[in-house]
C-alpha cells in the first residue's frame, strides 16, 4: 500500500466552549477516495477547511506530502485544491477570466492552454465569456470545479460538489474525478449527503458524529458493521440514534 | 513573495475597472470635488487679502494630499470587502497566496489609482 499523502493527527477545533471537531485522526492515500459522512454540523467542512489551512486547530497536526502544514502551507497548496457548493468567484468577471486569475495565483505555466483544456474537459466552453454573475448555480459547480482541476492538484477536497448539479452533469462529473483519480494518481476527500454517491465513488468512507469519527473502512464494511442495508440506512440510524 | 501571484490579484482588480464605469469614475470624481471645494475656499481666503495667504494655500495642499491618501486607504478596505462579498475570499487563501502578497497587491493597486488621480 502507497504513504499516505495527507496525515491527520488527533486534529480538535473548538469555538469557544463548542467542540466542532474532536480528536479526528485519519489518512489519505495515493490515489484514494475518501468519502467523509456525517449529518449537519457533524464537523465534515470546519476539517475540510482545517485541511485547507483555513482555520487554525485548536490541537492536533496535519501532514501532506510529508510536510507540516503550519510551517510549510504555500509548498503544500500548491498541490491542493478544492471545490465547494458554498463558495462562488468575483460576479464581474467572466468565467475565462475567473480561471485565469487563479491559474496566476497558482503560478500555472502556459495559462491559454491550461484553460482551453479544462474549458473542453468540464464542458463549459457555451459559458467561456459569460459573466460569473450569469451563471446558474449548476454552472457555478462547474466553474469551481473547473478552478479546483485545472490546477492539476495532487489532493482535491470537494464540499459536496454535485450538489447543485443536474444528474447528467453529475454523472460527468464522477466519471472524470475518477478519470483523473486513475490517470493521476489523484487522492480526494469527498463529502456528500448522496449515499449512493458516497457508495459508487468512495474507497474508504469515514462518518462524523458530533466532530468524532464513529465508524470508517469500505461502504461494505460500515454497512455491515451496523447490520444495515446500505449507506443511507446507515446514516439514518446514526443519525437518529444521535 | 511572488510576483507572478501579485500580478494575478492585480489582474482581478484591473477586470473589475475595466466593467464598471462607477468604479472608474470614483477614481476621478472624489479628487475633482476635493479640487473644487478646496479650490474655492482657497479663492475666498486670497480675496481676504489675509496676511496668512501663503500658510493657507499650504494647509489647503496638505489637506488635497491627505484626501488622495484616504482614499487610496479607503480602497485597501473596499478590496478586502469586494472579496467578502464575492465570497472569494476562501478561493484566494486557500490558494499559496500570503497575506503579505495580498497587501502588497491591494496596496499596488491603491498606488496605481493615486498615480492616475495625479496624472489627470
Amino acid at each position: 500500500m502507497s504513504a499516505p499523502v495527507v496525515e491527520v493527527c488527533h486534529l480538535t477545533k473548538q469555538f469557544g466552549d463548542f467542540t466542532a471537531v474532536n480528536d479526528l485522526s485519519f489518512d489519505i492515500r495515493k490515489g484514494e477516495i475518501i468519502g467523509l459522512l456525517g449529518p449537519n454540523g457533524a464537523g465534515k467542512t470546519t476539517t475540510i477547511h482545517m485541511l485547507l489551512g483555513l482555520i487554525t486547530p485548536t490541537a492536533g497536526t496535519i501532514r501532506m506530502f510529508g510536510l507540516d502544514l503550519v510551517h510549510h502551507r504555500e509548498t503544500i497548496l500548491r498541490q491542493v485544491n478544492f471545490s465547494s457548493t458554498y463558495i462562488s468567484m468575483p460576479y464581474s468577471l467572466t468565467v475565462e477570466e475567473n480561471l485565469r486569475v487563479m491559474a496566476k495565483l497558482y503560478s500555472l505555466t502556459n495559462i491559454p492552454q491550461c484553460i482551453d483544456d479544462v474549458v473542453k474537459k468540464l464542458e463549459i466552453g457555451d459559458i467561456r465569456h459569460k459573466l460569473t454573475r450569469k451563471l446558474s448555480s449548476g454552472q457555478m459547480s462547474r466553474l469551481t470545479l473547473a478552478k479546483a482541476v485545472m490546477t492539476e492538484p495532487k489532493v482535491l477536497f470537494l464540499d459536496e460538489p454535485t450538489a447543485s448539479l443536474d444528474p447528467d452533469i453529475a454523472n460527468k462529473i464522477k466519471a472524470l474525478l475518477k478519470e483523473y483519480r486513475d490517470a493521476e494518481q489523484l487522492s480526494i476527500l469527498y463529502t456528500s449527503h448522496n449515499m449512493r454517491e458516497m457508495e459508487e465513488m468512495s474507497d474508504r468512507v469515514i462518518f462524523l458524529q458530533r466532530g468524532k469519527i464513529v465508524a470508517q473502512g469500505t461502504a461494505g464494511e460500515v454497512v455491515r458493521r451496523f447490520g444495515q442495508r446500505d449507506l443511507e440506512e446507515v446514516f439514518l440510524k446514526l443519525a437518529r440514534e444521535g | 513573495m511572488n510576483v507572478g501571484r501579485i500580478g494575478g490579484l492585480l489582474t482581478r482588480h484591473l477586470y473589475l475597472y475595466k466593467r464598471s464605469f462607477a468604479r472608474l469614475l470614483e477614481i476621478f470624481y472624489w479628487p475633482f470635488l476635493d479640487l473644487v471645494v478646496w479650490g474655492f475656499i482657497t479663492m475666498y481666503l486670497a480675496q481676504q487679502g489675509s496676511q496668512l495667504h501663503g500658510a493657507v494655500t499650504f494647509f489647503l495642499g496638505a489637506l488635497i494630499l491627505w484626501d488622495v491618501l484616504f482614499r487610496a486607504q479607503q480602497g485597501i478596505a473596499l478590496s478586502f470587502l469586494e472579496e467578502m462579498w464575492a465570497r472569494n475570499l476562501m478561493n484566494l487563501f486557500a490558494s499559496p497566496l500570503t497575506v503579505g502578497e495580498y497587501l502588497v497587491a491591494t496596496m499596488a493597486m491603491s498606488i496605481m489609482k493615486v498615480t492616475a488621480v495625479g496624472h489627470s
